[in-house]
């Protein structure tokens, strides 16, 4: 367990008897990219248009006829040690005792560090405008894993409609759970284990070398690439300054 | 084995130039600040007392610019005073710190001005804490990108001391090049060869970290190694160009020439020289941190 704890963020409770840790576990072998997963969430949430709270990068490797497509879905990782929860200046952002990392709109104030301390980059900010004027604007938002349907008993929107059962939710801690057995008998992987923030997100079969940054940044396409500059230059419009 | 990534998700680059402006100026003010309060606290630095009121008023002015570029760059400007309740303020946060370096230093500089200005022999209490807070802010700011591991290059124990050293010398840089605009005459050989000496260190200094730290990234592992590439294809003007050639090496062969080196033409062209790279070498640092995990 971590001995480093700060602020907000509650203790890890990852192996801690009698607290819940909720994990979710994605088996990529049984994910065919059809991205039920990210329209789940856009319409369980209103997220708008060009950022995610759920996403699905795809690889496509090998010579032909011998090539093989690789999928990888993303999200945040709720941390056993976020360091969101500790960059955040003005405690918008929290680590609940069960292990969701949540976000509380009415503090933040946009300055965004949060985003810079995600090593996952999990968190984006909300526009200016959005179709539901009761929706909060210009401020960070992120992944819940549905915490409000995990407290009424139900799994995140996500899991829910994954037509493959990939995305696999439950209290890691209890040994009775799917994601623990799961966990038990597979090998797993978590993606950037060396930051330090204990992801809670564990991947069955990712090829993480694959979809390591460096590597996608160097595969990008011309055209790729002229995306990725219009998109950055639509950030001060997007967010209404 | 060829690979393609067919599909990715773009992200903004959160924090954008406007914070490396603020860095910028931010410690441009805090290096000016040091060289007004340096004869009133240390007694045998009595020769920068012509530049003290000087090196004051540049350095409040430059205070007083960096707090709306800070608070215009949150997407919710008006929150801005949350900052300022302590029942909202989380202390892990390194901006948290700088909240509170940006106070002190505020109401210590505007106490050391009056004192100054009023010949109050408080001038040295007042000078030597708003010294204490001049020296945090561009710790802070270098902590501000350091405590990210997550982000190659920022992640680097050099950075803090990189930009405490920037900070000194774009500020006893700024204050220079402006006291040879206003009275170039006026400027002793005994405070000409005190500024050379501050701006030769600093400039020395800031080349040994600069190696460090582009040493260590092209030793780094595979984030590291390619953040690196990236500047050198992004950035090549501004890094080889602006912060090596232009920032580093040239003034310091200014400033190692035995005559010229301490004559009021050679330290104000090595002085905005080295305010070039103060600039660029900020900008480069904040956006390449940035560059990869736009894709990732």
């Amino acid at each position: 367990m971590s001995e480093r704890s700060f602020g907000l963020q509650a203790p890890p409770s990852l192996g801690v008897l009698g607290k819940k840790r909720y994990a979710m576990v994605i088996d990529l072998r049984r994910c065919i990219g059809c991205m039920a997963c990210v329209l789940a969430d856009k319409a369980e949430f209103e997220v708008p248009l060009g950022v995610w709270r759920t996403w699905v990068q795809y690889e496509e490797y090998g010579t032909y006829p011998n090539v093989r497509r690789q999928f990888l879905s993303r999200l945040c990782n709720h941390c056993d040690d976020p360091p969101c929860v500790k960059a955040c200046p003005v405690q918008a952002t929290y680590k609940h005792e069960d292990g969701f990392v949540l976000q509380r709109y009415e503090r933040c104030i946009g300055c965004r560090t949060c985003m810079v301390a995600c090593p996952y980059n999990a968190r984006h900010i909300l526009p200016a405008k959005r179709s539901n004027p009761n929706l909060p604007t210009k401020v960070v938002d992120k992944c819940t894993f549905c915490f409000h349907r995990v407290t009424q008993g139900l799994v995140p929107a996500c899991a829910q409609t994954c037509i493959g059962r990939v995305r696999i939710f439950g209290d890691i801690n209890d040994p009775k759970s799917e994601v623990r057995k799961l966990i038990d008998t597979n090998p797993t992987v978590v993606l950037k284990p060396e930051k330090g923030t204990k992801p809670q997100v564990y991947y069955i079969l990712a090829n993480r070398s694959g979809l390591e940054p460096a590597k996608v940044f160097k595969n990008l396409s011309a055209q790729q690439k002229e995306d990725l500059k219009d998109h950055q230059e639509h950030f001060e419009n997007y967010v209404g300054r | 084995m060829e690979s393609i990534v067919s599909s990715t998700v773009f992200h903004v680059i959160p924090w954008g130039a406007s914070y490396a402006l603020y860095f910028f100026l931010i410690g441009m003010s805090a290096g000016a600040f040091i060289l007004s309060m340096l004869p009133h606290v240390c007694p045998g630095e009595g020769k920068y007392m012509p530049l003290s009121k000087t090196s004051w008023v540049i350095s409040f002015i430059l205070l007083l610019i960096t707090g709306p570029i800070l608070i215009f760059d949150l997407t919710t400007p008006g929150r801005f005073i949350y900052l300022f309740f302590p029942n909202y303020w989380h202390m892990s946060s390194p901006l948290m710190w700088g909240t509170l370096l940006l106070m002190g230093m505020g109401l210590f500089s505007i106490l050391y001005g009056w004192a100054l200005y009023t010949q109050n022999p408080l001038v040295k209490l007042f000078g030597t804490i708003g010294g204490l807070f001049a020296i945090g802010l561009p710790i802070y700011t270098g902590f501000d990108l350091a405590v990210h591991p997550g982000r190659p290059v920022w992640h680097s124990a050099v950075i803090s001391p990189l930009f405490l050293i920037l900070s000194l010398s774009s500020g006893v840089g700024l204050v220079s090049l402006i006291a040879y605009f206003i009275n170039k005459d006026a400027l002793s050989k005994e405070l000409l060869e005190g500024l050379r000496n501050i701006l030769l260190f600093s400039a020395t200094a800031t080349f040994v970290m600069l190696l460090a730290q582009s040493v260590v990234l092209a030793y780094g592992g595979e984030e590291e190694h390619y953040t690196l590439t990236l500047i050198y294809a992004n950035y090549g003007f501004l890094y080889w160009g602006i912060s090596w050639l232009l920032g580093t090496f040239i003034p310091l062969g200014i400033l190692l020439a035995p005559r010229f080196g301490a004559s009021t033409n050679g330290i104000a062209i090595a002085s905005a020289l080295i305010i070039l790279a103060s600039y660029s070498l900020r900008h480069i640092i904040l956006l390449s941190g940035q560059l990869i995990q736009q894709v990732y």
